[in-house]
């Protein structure tokens, strides 16, 4: 793990789980695979507060344990999980746009709690959804357990490892720690519960449902009231399953705005129809017929076959590729390349990094040497029409960034460098992990920053804060207007002003965040994608 | 001064006299090898001759003898000129060669290289171009609301694990009344390893069956139940002490404070009997609670007064 990464997860991780599971965390990130009492001597904390830790991360996925031999088990933390926590916003919001609400909210759940049974989760966001409705109308559960069940089916939401229920054959010890199974199939198995209730406002007394048992043996927890009837089935949100979906948007985004509308439209119905068929590694989608893809058109979009037709060898000739076509069978067979469409994608981004940082003259030499693959000094200044000295200027600029690199080709056995050819190139992997360290090094700059910023007016924040707090409770009890005005003027015009500069720039600094994170979601992608095919 | 193995390049415009060139002694006495074959390679050369900035001083030709050498360019280390080649081609009489075709990297013969940057680039640097302005639309903005808003609700959710503050001079009155109440949460025990429960008389929740271990690990356990059966024992005494000691803090935001003050205890124990594996412990544990026998043993070597 990069130091720029370690750095990254610190600040998530103390930012949601605070100091203690932080410490903990990023010694698991540095140092691998450890026991706990290695843990607990390493990091100075008492053990009883690395246990809470652990059961902290564990519960939300980010720590794994294993039992190795003697019974020692070693818990390895998951760097990469830490990492997703920047993009949950991005999560949430994409369910809202599928789900709605009620999708929004069980996702929500979900991910703040890392995993959850079932009917936890119904409860919970029935009682969200009936606080925000209006007074004198509640949210069914069966709604809830509906959407659920649809998030289920489209694999957004997963089932957890569970604990094996053994036959009990043999009286032996039970062992230090359980061990896990899920079989792919039942991952999206959801159980047969009818849960029957509203949500409540307020908290009022329980009048839970009443659930059938299913197909696992249910255990009853005694710590509650009753017993829970899917006890011991826990859902987890499906990241990989959003990750395919951002990556399905960003391509169609990419077509829309090279080609047009209906275009777009067209590379979504085929990416839609090999959503379950395609596993989101694969590098092409499977086949689709021109056929199926008129027939799955969405309804609505009326446009007819012959141009339909068209529309696919427009796109299967496209110099970008990310449509090919695989045969003629069926009106022709045509595939997405999701590789070449995620390389495309990438090299965009580099290309624009290149653009805003050093200019369009050096934009246009690096598409040069992108395309042309390899090019000498002089050749680079011929083809590209800029004068030489500029030109060497901009190469070498681009070259202590690091974003072209040099070739050498020795004519002669000995290297001689009087006889050896250097050629510019973009190795377009390496150039992709240099900017992925970037935009992490990036993202842990602006929490700092943030952070820094928040810290430096935390008086004036409390004293805001205090000053709301008043005029709510005063409101609530029916106060005057000039009751009101006296406690708004506690607050001066110029510490206004200073509380509108902070909010600015926090949120100035909170969106830059998030769209960081989308070119780390493309990066990411990509070089995955290609050490996949390696 | 030590050898230059830059100077080698003169070399190649000295005529054919090779005995001039055994004869040429440098200013410390030239050692053929040292001098064909800088040690430590390319790094090394430059970096002695970065060191000597007046290295050009020592570049004497014997044939210009007497004459300083008017470098106007002078091979400086950059990262383009590779280890020296003595074979280099004629670059011209009198002026110090580069070894290779400097036009293919790009600079015309005779120019000016910029200069050796020997430090590390600066933190804040000027960017020519300003960036972008940030994305904004309706999808942006429902999301910034969501980041914020999931900041502040994880910071109230129970994983939030706050550091112990350490006890204050002055109880600060607000302080009571801005605590932010927790619920607690208890995590499925079944699914965690067993070192995860705390120790506690109760166990919570029930076991569960599970994969069968190997045999060493029955072992272990074994020993390691009979252990806990004699350490709750002594637990018991200690736990009147314990409680004694936890009245004095602050309520804890925790309600398992007391109940964790003993695990430590207990796991401590834990540790070093599973350590010594031995069975009764009592000899070690109260060695050096009885003072008087402390004292006692070593008089003999004792300087300071007993008391």
């Amino acid at each position: 793990m990069t130091q720029a990464e370690i750095k990254l997860c610190s600040l998530l991780l103390q930012e949601h789980f605070g100091e203690i599971v932080e410490k903990i965390g990023v010694h698991l990130i540095r140092t691998g695979s450890q026991p706990l009492r290695v843990i607990a001597h390493d990091t100075g904390t008492s053990l009883d507060q690395v246990k809470k830790a652990l059961c902290v991360l564990i519960q939300h996925n980010l720590v794994i344990y294993q039992v190795h031999k003697r019974g020692v088990v070693e818990y390895e933390a998951q760097c990469s999980r830490v990492l997703r926590m920047l993009r949950y916003p991005r999560y949430i919001y994409t369910a809202k746009t599928l789900y709605s609400d009620t999708g929004e909210l069980i996702v929500e759940e979900l991910l703040l709690n890392g995993k959850m049974t079932m009917s936890a989760v119904v409860k919970k966001v029935a009682d969200r959804l009936t606080e925000t409705m209006e007074d004198g109308k509640t949210m069914d559960y069966a709604e809830v357990s509906n959407t659920f069940v649809r998030l289920a089916d489209t694999h957004f939401v997963q089932r957890c490892p569970w604990v094996p229920a053994t036959e009990n054959s043999d009286p032996g010890p039970p062992p230090p720690a359980p061990i896990l199974v899920i079989s792919e199939k039942d991952m999206y198995l959801v159980p047969k519960l009818s849960l029957i209730g509203k949500g409540k406002r307020r908290r009022s007394s329980d009048e839970d449902a009443a659930g059938e048992p299913k197909a696992k043996r249910p255990k009853y927890s005694t710590d509650n009231k009753e017993p829970i009837p899917d006890d011991g089935i826990y859902w987890q949100a499906n990241l990989d399953r959003f990750h395919q979906h951002f990556r399905d948007q960003a391509i169609v985004s990419a077509v829309a705005n090279r080609m047009d509308q209906t275009s777009s439209e067209v590379v979504r119905t085929m990416l839609r129809m090999s959503e379950i068929t395609t596993p989101s590694t694969d590098p092409f989608t499977q086949p689709l017929s021109s056929n199926e893809i008129f027939r799955s058109l969405p309804v609505g979009y009326n446009i007819s076959k012959q141009v339909l037709d068209q529309y696919l060898t427009l796109l299967a000739d496209d110099p970008l590729e990310f449509v090919g076509k695989s045969g003629d069978s069926g009106g022709g067979m045509y595939v997405i390349n999701l590789h070449k469409a995620l390389g495309s994608l990438a090299t965009a981004t580099l290309e624009s990094v290149v653009q805003e940082r050093f200019g369009s003259r050096c934009a246009r030499i690096f598409r040069l040497v992108l395309q042309k693959k390899h090019l000498e000094q002089k050749q680079v200044e011929d083809f590209a029409m800029i004068p030489a000295k500029e030109a060497k200027d901009m190469l070498y600029k681009m070259l202590s960034g690091n974003f072209i690199s040099l070739q050498e080709i020795p004519k002669t056995p000995d290297h001689a460098p009087s006889r050896t050819f250097y050629l510019y190139t973009v190795n377009i992997l390496s150039a992709a992990r240099m900017l992925l360290h970037r935009c992490y090094k990036s993202i842990a700059n602006l929490i700092e920053r943030r952070q820094f910023e928040t810290k430096e007016n935390k008086r004036l924040l409390e004293k805001s804060q205090r000053v709301e707090a008043i005029i709510a409770s005063m409101q609530a009890t029916g106060a005057e207007e000039v009751q009101l005005q006296e406690i708004e003027e506690m607050i001066t015009a110029p510490e206004r002003q200073q509380l509108e500069t902070l909010k600015r720039n926090v949120n100035k600094l909170d969106a830059s965040e998030i769209q960081v994170d989308e070119t780390i979601f493309l990066l990411e992608s990509y070089i995955e994608s290609t050490m996949k095919r390696q | 001064m030590e050898e230059y193995g830059a100077c080698q390049g003169l070399k190649s415009s000295w005529p054919s006299g090779r005995g001039l060139a055994r004869e040429w002694v440098g200013p410390t006495g030239w050692d053929r090898n040292k001098a064909l074959r800088p040690r430590g390679g390319r790094s090394a050369v430059l970096q002695r001759w970065n060191a000597y900035p007046s290295a050009r001083a020592f570049c004497l030709h014997p044939f210009l003898a007497g004459r300083h050498f008017g470098c106007t360019v002078l091979p400086k280390p950059r990262d383009l000129v590779s280890r020296t080649n003595p074979m280099a081609g004629s670059q011209g009489r009198g002026r110090a060669a580069y070894t290779f075709n400097i036009e293919a990297v790009g600079f015309g013969r005779g120019e000016k290289l910029p200069d050796v940057v020997l430090k590390p680039p600066p933190l804040f640097p000027d960017t020519d171009y300003k960036p972008v302005p940030l994305k904004a639309g309706e999808g942006e903005d429902y999301m910034l609301a969501l980041k914020q808003e999931l900041r502040e609700t994880m910071k109230r959710m129970p994983y939030y694990i706050e550091t112990p503050e350490e006890k204050q001079d002055i109880e600060r009155y607000s302080k009571r009344y801005m605590k932010v109440y927790k619920e607690e949460w208890i995590p499925d025990w079944r699914r965690l390893p067993r070192e995860m429960m705390p120790r506690k008389k109760c166990k919570k929740g029930p076991k569960s069956e599970k994969v069968k271990d190997t045999g060493k690990g029955a072992s272990l356990t074994n020993t390691a139940d009979v252990l806990k059966k004699i350490e709750e024992l002594e637990k018991r005494g200690d736990g009147e002490k314990s409680d004694e000691e936890n009245e004095e803090k602050e309520g804890g935001k925790e309600k398992n404070q007391e109940g964790d003050e003993e695990d430590d205890d207990a796991a401590e124990q834990e540790e070093y009997d599973e350590e010594e594996q031995e069975e009764e412990n009592d000899y070690i544990n109260s060695y050096f609670e009885d003072g008087d026998d402390f004292g006692a043993d070593s008089d003999d070597n004792m300087d300071e007064a007993t008391y």
